[in-house]
């Protein structure tokens, strides 16, 4: 069902995307650092609450759009593990966003809608990547290590999609529980 | 009227949540692809470099994958990107939310703050690139796709966040 | 409000996906590409090409094409291609398909199907117009990669399951 575009209407479609991405990031409030920072000091979990039911939202649609043959996942390109990598990257990132307040996406709709911190995290972001990009031969050996390709967690835990999918549903429900309480003490 | 147009409420997360998971199966379904943004930064820095440079933009593996194709200016994201910007404008123009600020924790200077901003900003440019990827093209995309290297890139940034924050705690509150 | 009837959806298509495993996992052909096609990619240098070698490293490290790259048979089937990548797969025995990838092919023949048709194609005196044709175009890219193509008395035989004889890779 993923249609092929040709160039012009696969702009359009990546456009109309992005709009949508950038309206919703911004009517949760997420163009607000303080508001995002406020995850960590645990004030305010909306970066969780959202990405959360983001995820089970768009989990649960692949996952049956998927099984009753809308959507063809084996066409839909799954991220790929490099275990050390991303454990290293993850981490940086995490501290990054918490003195950053903002995170890439959230940077740019806070840098649209007038606010000054927004555009010097996009222009920090720039620069680490650029400077990254720059130096990047000694990394090259550590950025390609503990390849797993595209690894699910069903393939990792020998079960049926289905019960993964179950699972993480429940998760989010009972984390989402646990958020409520944990802003209500705030 | 002191203030002629107050700024309306935020969504429910929940509400808005789900409106961002229909977002990227959206983007699923028409592309084959999730939502990203990190990319677009490599691929603009990409670009910079090449201009300035084409021998030592090839020469850096990281650089060199998005010089394929038709170069560095056409990736997906960058458009992706672009509409984000405008999506954002969009809604918070509809909502009363456009400030011109630098929005900071109550104990600190706008300067420092644009100054941690950036450090913040780059801190987070090397975390995404040795990770291929940010919060939406790795976390979000891969996490609702069960990747397990989405979900460990997560777990791991919310513990850098978690373990950093006393440290610049002062910054927000 | 909302919120409950989010979270109940949530539980519904959630309990339900517990029962709506599939049983059989579908199978799907993947379509093949001819060694002349992927030849003219090759010359063309098309953009995103991945030409993947699944044969054992000692077939690979013999003979390999172009721009080929080595990869073992069971990490294809896990490994993700981004989807504009067009992916070449070259294997002398049936593949499992990678788990995604916009365009993923077999070349037609596997290096048996190079050797004949691109390094050296040959016609008969008394050949159609169609493999005429077919043979300019061969003769084309063959030419290019350094290959004979010839004339010869009688049509080539169709080649059996041998293995190639054995070829040295040119050095580049």
């Amino acid at each position: 069902m993923i249609a092929p575009f040709t160039n012009g209407e696969s702009i359009a479609v990546a456009i109309a995307v992005g709009v949508a991405f950038g309206w919703t990031l911004e009517r949760a409030g997420l163009g607000s650092a303080p508001k995002l920072a406020g995850q960590f000091y645990r004030t305010d979990l909306t970066v969780f609450k959202v990405m959360f039911s983001a995820i089970v939202t768009a989990m649960l649609g692949a996952y049956w759009l998927g099984r009753l043959g809308f959507l063809d996942l084996s066409r839909v390109y799954v991220p790929e593990t490099y275990l050390l990598p991303q454990l290293a990257g993850g981490l940086l990132f995490g501290v990054g966003f918490v003195i950053a307040g903002l995170c890439p996406g959230t940077s740019c709709v806070a840098a649209a809608t007038g606010r000054g911190d927004g555009v010097l995290v996009m222009l920090g972001m720039f620069a680490g990547v650029l400077a990254t990009g720059l130096v990047f031969a000694p990394l090259q050996h550590f950025y390609a290590s503990t390849s797993r390709g595209g690894l699910t967690l069903q393939d990792l835990l020998h079960l049926p999609a289905g019960v993964v999918v179950c699972a993480v549903v429940f998760m989010a429900l009972v984390a989402f529980q646990l958020a409520e309480r944990v802003e209500k003490r705030a | 009227m002191s203030n002629p147009r107050p700024a309306r409420p935020y969504a429910d997360s929940y509400v808005a949540g789900v409106g961002l998971g229909l977002v990227l199966l959206a983007a699923f379904v028409l592309t084959g692809r999730g939502l990203g943004a990190s990319g677009a930064f490599g691929s603009a820095a990409a670009g910079v470099v090449a201009a300035a440079s084409p021998v030592r933009a090839a020469g850096s593996a990281y650089f060199a994958r998005f010089l394929t194709g038709q170069g560095p200016w056409h990736e997906w994201l960058l458009f992706e990107i672009a509409g984000v910007v405008a999506g954002g404008f969009l809604s918070a123009l509809g909502a009363g939310r456009l400030r011109a600020v630098v929005e900071r924790g109550p104990h600190m200077g706008a300067r420092s703050r644009l100054v941690t901003a950036f450090v913040g900003g780059s801190v987070m440019g090397i975390g995404a690139v040795l990770a291929r990827g940010c919060t939406s093209g790795l976390a979000l995309t891969g996490g609702a796709l069960l990747g397990v290297g989405s979900w460990l890139f997560m777990m791991a940034a919310f513990a850098g966040g978690y373990l950093f924050a006393p440290l610049v705690k002062k910054a927000w509150q | 409000m909302m919120r409950r009837l989010l979270a109940s959806a949530a539980v519904v298509l959630g309990v339900l996906a517990l029962f709506g495993e599939r049983a059989p996992k579908r199978v799907v052909a993947t379509p093949e590409i001819a060694p002349v096609q992927l030849a003219e990619w090759l010359r063309d240098r098309k953009a995103g090409l991945r030409i993947i070698d699944v044969r054992t490293r000692g077939e690979f490290d013999d003979y390999q094409l172009p721009r080929s790259e080595w990869m073992n048979a069971a990490s294809l089937a896990v490994t993700s291609f981004p989807p504009e990548e067009t992916v070449v797969i070259i294997s002398d025995h049936g593949v499992a398909s990678p788990r995604s990838g916009r365009q993923v092919c077999l070349l037609r023949g596997g290096v048996r199907g190079w050797l004949d048709d691109v390094m050296n194609p040959t016609i008969t005196e008394d050949a159609s117009p169609a493999a005429r044709t077919a043979y300019q175009r061969a003769s084309v890219v063959s030419r290019y990669f350094g290959g004979v193509p010839r004339v010869v008395d009688t049509p080539p035989v169709a080649t059996t399951g041998h293995a190639a004889p054995s070829v040295r890779r040119r050095g580049c």
